[in-house]
């Protein structure tokens, strides 16, 4: 596999969202359109849940955790390629599942590509421009995510309680 | 040792019996060792119709299983009653019982079925768990009890 | 082009501010400084507090060359509104945030620039109509780094 070609391959997709938001995100964020049929019983707080912690917990945060372990600890190239296989699977499928595809598939390819790869700084290049991706994910979904709905469930402190309750007569007006 | 153990929901006065699924059988052991356990009773919001239980505290024999000298089974393909385990370790795992269709393309480790006579009951208890997490808010207690 | 100030620009809104170099971590000011220009979607932070949140910020030119837990911290429910803060940054990628209300995360970090003072007021009109958007309207805004001119 050619590292080189992934690598800008990635850099290409994360510089273009950048600017526009990534289609993963729309679908199933924005659109609330689950083709995977995840989200038991068709409800979409599961996927909303999963997809970002997948996305920001678990993808980039491990490969962020890689690069600076490596950067900081100078960690030999077999050990980037343990902590990348022990750590990235379960993150990827629930990636997937939750819709992030291009996320998913470009984690799959990369985990692919290092693990045939033994130049470290390589190996650092595309894990970065993997991290960058995944940074760009992040940042979407922080943006599209609905939280608003919050708003639908205000529960109403003392102090509210006690004003609505003194004003209770009013509505018998 | 035999292999099987009961799930017990006490407020719903319903339980399901359990055993080996064949795979895994060391796994399955030591979670048997670790029983009686109680928890809290959950349910899958992603992967489709499972009972999920986040918190399995096993305290009486640390889990020590390598994950890689495990089986996993991809849970879309495992049948109906299958009870699968996640990130096993420690004095701790997750535990997912399948009760009906799953759309989960991920990889559990497979440990036991509930039994077949059963299933229905699973199956029972499963809609009123989903009911709880998605309406009633009602808290249910599973209990996991070893069987000689 | 002066070393000490950068702009942060919100072509969207067609406002911007100033930003300077503080107390200590001037290596990291100046690290960031020689990465100019770029820039981001711009996002609010939902659970520290009030804070400009940039996640996917490219470091095109100088790789990160220094370590987080090594660098002076701050805490952010202490440090003034309008400073900076780097953490999750590695390699070309960097993360930061910049405060801009109340913050009650009780965890330090490596703080390196802050918003010029009469700028300030500007900055926080936009960090509160980009959080009323996160919220309800989700207008995407981006923002810009780039070197101040003399």
């Amino acid at each position: 596999m050619d590292w080189k070609a992934l690598k800008n391959e990635i850099e290409t997709i994360a510089a273009q969202s950048v600017e526009n938001c990534p289609e993963d995100i729309l679908r199933v964020f924005e659109y609330e359109i689950a083709p995977s049929r995840c989200g038991t019983g068709g409800l979409m707080m599961g996927p909303w849940f999963e997809g970002a912690t997948a996305s920001r917990y678990l993808v980039p945060y491990y490969v962020y955790n890689i690069i600076k372990l490596t950067k900081d600890s100078n960690l030999p190239v077999e050990k980037m390629k343990q902590q990348m296989n022990l750590l990235l699977p379960k993150a990827l499928g629930t990636a997937e599942l939750s819709g992030m595809w291009t996320l998913a598939d470009l984690t799959r390819r990369t985990m692919a590509c290092v693990n045939e790869m033994n130049d470290k700084d390589e190996i650092l290049q595309l894990l970065n421009a993997l991290y960058l991706y995944g940074s760009s994910i992040n940042a979407w979904q922080n943006y599209r995510v609905k939280w608003g709905l919050s708003a639908a469930f205000v529960i109403p402190n003392r102090k509210e309680l006690v004003e609505m309750a003194c004003r209770a007569d009013e509505s018998y007006i | 040792m035999m292999l099987q153990f009961k799930m017990v929901w006490p407020q719903l006065n319903l339980s399901v019996r359990c055993q080996s699924c064949g795979k895994n059988e060391n796994a399955l052991k030591a979670l048997i060792e670790n029983m009686p356990i109680k928890t809290i009773q959950g349910h899958e919001m992603v992967g489709g119709w499972m009972l999920r239980n986040r918190s399995v505290y096993m305290g009486k024999r640390f889990f020590d299983i390598p994950p890689q000298e495990m089986e996993s089974e991809c849970m879309k393909d495992a049948p109906v009653g299958r009870i699968s385990l996640l990130f096993p370790q420690g004095n701790s795992t997750e535990m997912l019982v399948k009760y009906d269709e799953c759309e989960d393309s991920r990889s559990y480790t497979p440990v036991a079925d509930v039994v077949e006579e059963d299933l229905e009951t699973l199956k029972q208890v499963g809609k009123l768990q989903w009911k709880s997490a998605t309406r009633t808010k009602e808290v249910l207690v599973v209990e996991f009890v070893a069987e000689d | 082009m002066s070393k000490s100030e950068f702009i942060m620009r919100w072509p969207e809104f067609d406002k911007q501010v100033r930003c300077r170099p503080i107390h200590h971590n001037r290596e990291l000011f100046d690290w960031f400084m020689s990465n100019l220009p770029t820039k981001c979607v711009q996002t609010v932070t939902v659970v520290a507090g009030l804070q400009l949140y940039m996640q996917n910020v490219k470091m095109p030119k100088v790789e990160c060359n220094w370590i987080q837990e090594n660098q002076p911290l701050e805490y952010m429910a202490d440090y003034p509104v309008g400073r900076f803060m780097f953490f999750m940054t590695a390699g070309y990628v960097a993360n930061f945030t910049v405060k801009a209300g109340y913050a009650t995360e009780p965890m330090p970090y490596p703080t390196w620039a802050e918003v010029a003072d009469e700028d300030k007021e500007t900055f926080v009109t936009v960090a509160n109509a980009i959080w009323e958007s996160l919220l309800m309207d989700k207008k995407t805004y981006h923002v810009e780094f780039f070197a101040a001119e003399d």
